[in-house]
């Protein structure tokens, strides 16, 4: 157009066709305008997506980070606090003195101190067992959320059921783990915060897929509130329960029953990559 | 030149090297027919197999910046009808005279095959910066170049090909438009391709570890 200008021929130029053209090219820049716009606009909108989940990712490893920590500072106190106190115990009994006391009085002492150790034996092994449950090592997922209800049920306070409909092929050790601490982190928090009169667990396998259902009578959460707690700086627990559950590559899903009388907690979890390795190892 | 050479490190690259060395060869052998002999079937014969190797090597180069492999094949064979419709032109036409119809369908053709690798752009290649690209001001300069020429083809119809006055304005579009395409021609040649490394980008967020974690819950 430029050209068409400086040649001065301008007026000899039909004015349809300068019209047409120049519409032609009016109408292709604006397609590449809004061609790099879109892009742009699209990028930034990617990229405000990937800080949020890269917020929600770290939030996600602060919360399991603190949580390690926690249990570090339980596991401490639990040393100092209970094991120190009893083997200090121990030692008192223990002392150089012994040898000049008479014999009775020797005997006593060491039965008392052998009380202690023993003492300080069973308390080692529950902060052993709180860490890596033996009926989970050795019998399986079934047989540790099982002894977990047991217990639960032998505390009078609450009464909880569990049922396991097909658990034929089971988990890796590692999955059978991150299942339990999930369900025990549920079961932790409908003790503390739904004054619950029941809590029920059943378990069922759907393709190659198991699901796990928690439902009990008190006070929940739907799925919303879940969310919300989750990507917020609260909710310790509930960001353990979902690391755990993105671990696995597996679903969680919180609801109110239709009935309004139970809520619910549905846990899904693929097994596809455990049948392989079952095959594998038969 | 060597500035050019050393950028080509692509089949579409090579590609275009080719389309611009038989453009100048032929747009050189044009002016000398047309400027300098004054032998104008000779002229017309040139321009005539200009537009069909323009339309062949626009079209490979085309094929090789598209992804679905349907409008690839498409792209590739429509080579043939488009020869076929040159000859039958040429054999039909009167007297000696520029292909308007051949160069009408070319524009079309290019226009709507440029809008769908536009598309295809926005709608998959969306992480990839346009505006650094080469595939992406290639084509920016040939839509230009056909929408440009594109109301002076239909245009060209309606006149008798004696008329002096559209051969002026003929003369002064096309060679506006075509500047302009060669001027962005030239900037596209500067571009590089950034499409390996963001691939590997992609990679490493999707290859997330999560071993770390399941360490620290356990």
């Amino acid at each position: 157009m430029f050209l068409l200008l400086i040649s001065g021929s301008f007026l000899a130029v039909p004015i349809l066709l300068f019209v047409g053209t120049f519409g032609m090219l009016l109408l292709t820049f604006s397609i590449i305008y809004f061609l790099v716009y879109h892009q742009k606009k699209i990028k930034s909108k990617n990229a405000a997506l990937r800080k949020l989940e890269d917020e929600k990712q770290q939030i996600m490893v602060r919360a399991s980070i603190k949580f390690q920590e926690e249990e570090r500072n339980r596991i401490a106190a639990d040393l100092h606090d209970d094991a120190g106190p009893l083997l200090a115990t121990v030692r008192l009994y223990l002392n150089e003195n012994m040898v000049n006391l008479d014999k009775p009085t020797m005997i006593q002492n060491i039965m008392a101190a052998r009380g202690i150790v023993d003492e300080a034996i069973m308390l080692i092994r529950n902060i052993s067992h709180s860490l890596m449950p033996p009926t989970l090592k050795n019998f399986g997922l079934e047989s540790a959320i099982t002894d977990l209800f047991n217990k639960i049920n032998g505390s009078g306070n609450l009464n909880a059921s569990v049922r396991f409909h097909d658990y034929r092929i089971r988990l890796t050790t590692d999955q059978e783990l991150l299942v339990f601490r999930i369900v025990q982190e549920l079961i932790n928090n409908t003790i503390k915060h739904s004054n619950a009169g029941f809590i029920h667990l059943t378990q069922h396998v759907s393709g190659r897929k198991m699901y796990i259902r928690l439902h009990h009578d008190g006070t929940g959460l739907t799925q919303s509130e879940y969310e919300r707690l989750n990507d917020s700086a609260l909710g310790l627990g509930l960001k353990n329960i979902s690391t755990r559950i993105k671990v696995l590559k597996g679903n969680i899903h919180y609801e109110l029953d239709s009935s309004h009388t139970y809520y619910k907690v549905n846990v899904e979890i693929p097994m596809e990559k455990v049948i392989k390795d079952v095959k594998m190892g038969v | 030149m060597l500035f050019f050479i050393k950028r080509i490190t692509t089949k579409d690259r090579r590609v275009f090297f080719l389309y611009t060395i038989i453009t100048s060869i032929l747009i050189s052998l044009a002016f000398y027919d047309n400027v300098i002999v004054i032998n104008k079937p000779s002229y017309y014969i040139i321009a005539r197999i200009h537009t069909i190797i323009e339309f062949t090597l626009i079209s490979i180069l085309f094929s090789f910046f598209i992804n679905n492999q349907l409008i690839k094949k498409l792209v590739i064979i429509s080579i043939i009808p488009f020869i076929l419709i040159c000859i039958f032109d040429y054999y039909f036409s009167k007297i000696p005279t520029i292909a308007y119809t051949p160069l009408f369908i070319e524009c079309l053709f290019f226009l709507l095959l440029i809008l769908y690798f536009f598309y295809e752009k926005i709608s998959q290649d969306i992480n990839e910066p346009l505006l650094s690209t080469f595939n992406f001001w290639i084509a920016v300069a040939f839509i230009i170049n056909f929408a440009g020429n594109f109301v002076l083809f239909i245009w060209s119809k309606s006149v008798t090909v004696r008329d002096q006055e559209f051969k002026d304005n003929y003369l002064i579009i096309y060679a506006s438009v075509t500047i302009l395409k060669n001027i962005l021609l030239c900037y596209a040649i500067t571009r590089r391709d950034q499409k390996k490394q963001f691939m590997e980008t992609d990679l490493d967020d999707k290859n997330i570890n999560y071993t770390p974690h399941l360490n620290n819950l356990n």
